[in-house]
């Protein structure tokens, strides 16, 4: 008995930490959620308002910022697996560079990314001026940055690395000999990856998937920064809420009405790929 | 005609040859795995391939699965080319060693797979695979994983696998490696019945030599590449074609010497009449056809050697004695364990000897 609570002791510090920064914060601002303002102070309450509120004002964003966020991540999860993918069954010896070039830009940070893309993507940019000396284009592109293919590009460029990690790591437990003996079985190519390959890779396409689509359904500062005037994301008003507006409650209502949808969107992906990916 | 080929069974005009390599050639960067290999295997055959690690008998059993390329050289299936064919689509199924089941699927869902590839009907697929799970004895285990099964379960389920697609040869690498010594027996005795109910042909790889002996009807001893001898388990045990093949399969006294005018001389003066060309020989003795002899010239043997017995290992149905004769050679004698008191125990001075039909003179090249 001593010993287990011994045991139990050592993992304290990292329960009272997500205790204290994590669970209690949230704990607030879902009590907060149900409350109002009045003349810029909190009130207690008890009603359903800021949750009305939000489906009236916010529903077209949040549409928006979910096409967005699936689309970000349907196509950061695809290109995440077949670079694990060709890392791990295709590649012989560069595997290990190819892993360490992905992994690297993991050094560059966030907003130099950001930038990065914003000097690529300009009117005045690389690609425009590219296109523009090779006279493929007579004028420059003017769509391509502050627009939301800005937003997709960068945050799928942001986010491959972080979701190639588990891809990855779920492709090396995938033995070869199973492979052959689908081959040998009469099963093609594509057979092989949609039979064998993926049922087994699951919890790294869903890993995959949940990380690059929870980050970009939660980020405001790349659509503030490339997605132009017009581009506005949920993120971006939940942070004007509690920063310009200074509404806690309604930024919290907003925030725990994405939560929810999130966590249903990706208990949906979850089930879906389970079921397409069973064995028949 | 050398030696090697007069042992060599070959193949009859009538038995219908169901795989035909011709000049089969395997390269692996500077590794030459085959090298320029001819074979024949026959339909119904139980053929082994045998050879220590590393001489080319899985390339080979992959080669003929296309599960590799060959550098050079054709593969016959059936009369049909299909060296430019993936596994896919040639009649032939693999028992992988490791088995290399389905991990996400029940024992039903790897059995059923390829015939689900197939598009087998739903009635055919049923009787097939109730006929191979009764003949692997699997049919209370169809809803289990495979990580629910032990070591001998998983391969019933590989062969089940294999054979419910009913290949015309079917390909086992290291069939029995992975199991216990006890369950390999098991396996082996399930093995050889399979064979006769199905009347399939199977080929197998390994480099024990008692299983290859005790399940094929055919055995091809490859070396660096090469067959080196093919033929009947007893064939190739009583004939060895080289050192190498002698030492290889089953335990062997190997002696040598030279033949100088129709006698064999070996080193220590040890002397016995052959016919022949002079040239460097080896003698192969089989621990089985040494015997202990107190006369020092017996009538029936063709040699009487004086020696030593320097250690003796009782081993239940035999007692297995190693002898080192006066003029340096070390020999090993098997004799029968119901000997008891009278037989000679370490330290003791006897006559070992062998009768001319018990050795084999191999012409070393």
């Amino acid at each position: 008995m001593r010993n287990a609570w011994r045991h139990r002791l050592t993992v304290l510090p990292a329960v009272v930490t997500f205790l204290f920064f994590f669970a209690l914060p949230l704990c607030f601002f879902l009590v907060i959620s149900f409350w109002h303002l009045k003349h810029y102070k909190l009130v207690p309450n008890l009603s359903m308002d800021n949750y009305r509120r939000v489906f009236e004002q916010y529903f077209d964003a949040g549409v928006f910022t979910f096409g967005m966020a699936l689309l970000i991540a349907a196509i950061t999860t695809l290109l995440a697996f077949f670079i694990a993918y060709y890392i791990r069954f295709r590649s012989r010896r560069f595997g290990a560079v190819l892993l360490f070039v992905v992994l690297a830009t993991l050094f560059g940070g966030y907003l130099v990314k950001i930038y990065a893309w914003k000097t690529i993507l300009g009117t005045q940019g690389i690609l425009n001026s590219m296109l523009g000396s090779l006279g493929l284009t007579q004028e420059p592109i003017t769509w391509l940055l502050y627009s939301p293919t800005a937003v997709v590009v960068t945050l799928v460029h942001f986010l491959v690395p972080f979701a190639m990690l588990p891809m990855y790591g779920s492709l090396r437990g995938v033995d070869d000999v199973p492979l052959a003996a689908a081959r040998d079985l009469g099963a093609s190519g594509r057979r092989v990856l949609v039979d064998i390959v993926l049922p087994q890779c699951q919890p790294g396409l869903f890993a995959a998937f949940a990380l690059s689509f929870l980050i970009s359904a939660g980020d405001y500062v790349t659509p503030r920064l490339v997605g132009g005037p017009h581009t506005f994301m949920v993120g971006n008003f939940i942070e004007s809420q509690f920063v310009n507006r200074l509404n806690a409650p309604i930024g919290s209502a907003l925030s725990f009405t994405i939560l929810a949808a999130c966590l249903a969107t990706l208990f949906a992906f979850k089930r879906t790929v389970a079921h397409l990916l069973k064995a028949r | 005609m050398s030696q090697q080929d007069r042992l060599a069974t070959q193949p009859n005009e009538d038995e219908e040859i169901l795989v035909r390599l011709r000049n089969l050639s395997k390269r692996y960067g500077r590794t030459q795995a085959v090298q320029a290999l001819d074979l024949d295997i026959r339909k119904g055959e139980f053929f082994a391939l045998l050879g220590p690690s590393g001489c080319g008998k899985t390339t080979l059993l992959n080669l003929i699965g296309g599960f590799a390329a060959p550098s050079t050289g054709v593969i016959e299936i059936d009369g049909r080319d299909v060296t430019a064919l993936g596994p896919e689509r040639r009649r032939t199924n693999m028992v992988f060693q490791g088995y290399g089941l389905f991990p996400h699927m029940t024992v039903r869902q790897n059995i059923t797979y390829g015939l689900q590839i197939a598009k087998t009907p739903p009635d055919e697929t049923k009787q097939r695979v109730a006929r191979v799970t009764s003949l692997v004895h699997l049919t209370d285990l169809e809803h289990r994983l495979p990580a629910e099964l032990s070591g001998g379960q998983q391969q019933r389920v590989a062969l089940a696998r294999a054979l419910v697609m009913e290949p015309a040869v079917l390909l086992l690498d290291e069939p029995l490696a992975a199991l216990d010594l006890k369950l390999r027996k098991a396996v082996q005795e399930e093995l050889r019945h399979l064979h006769r109910a199905i009347g399939g042909t199977f080929m197998f790889v390994t480099h024990d030599q008692t299983e290859a002996m005790a399940l094929a009807n055919r055995i091809a001893v490859m070396q660096d590449g090469r067959i080196v001898q093919q033929g009947t388990p007893e064939e190739i045990y009583a004939n060895p074609a080289s050192e190498f093949v002698a030492g290889f399969i089953g335990e062997a006294n190997i002696l040598h010497g030279r033949r100088i005018s129709g006698r064999i001389e070996l080193d220590g003066g040890i002397v016995m009449a052959d016919k022949g060309p002079d040239r460097r020989v080896i003698v192969v003795v089989r621990p089985d056809d040494v015997f202990v002899t107190d006369e020092t010239t017996p009538e029936a043997l063709e040699v009487a050697l004086p020696g030593m017995v320097k250690d003796r290992i009782y081993l239940g149905t035999h007692d297995s004695l190693k002898v080192t004769l006066d003029c340096g050679h070390d020999v090993v004698a098997y004799i029968r364990a119901a000997h008891g008191a009278d037989a000679p125990g370490i330290g003791d001075r006897i006559h070992i000897g062998w009768h001319t039909s018990g050795r084999r003179i191999v012409e070393k090249d």
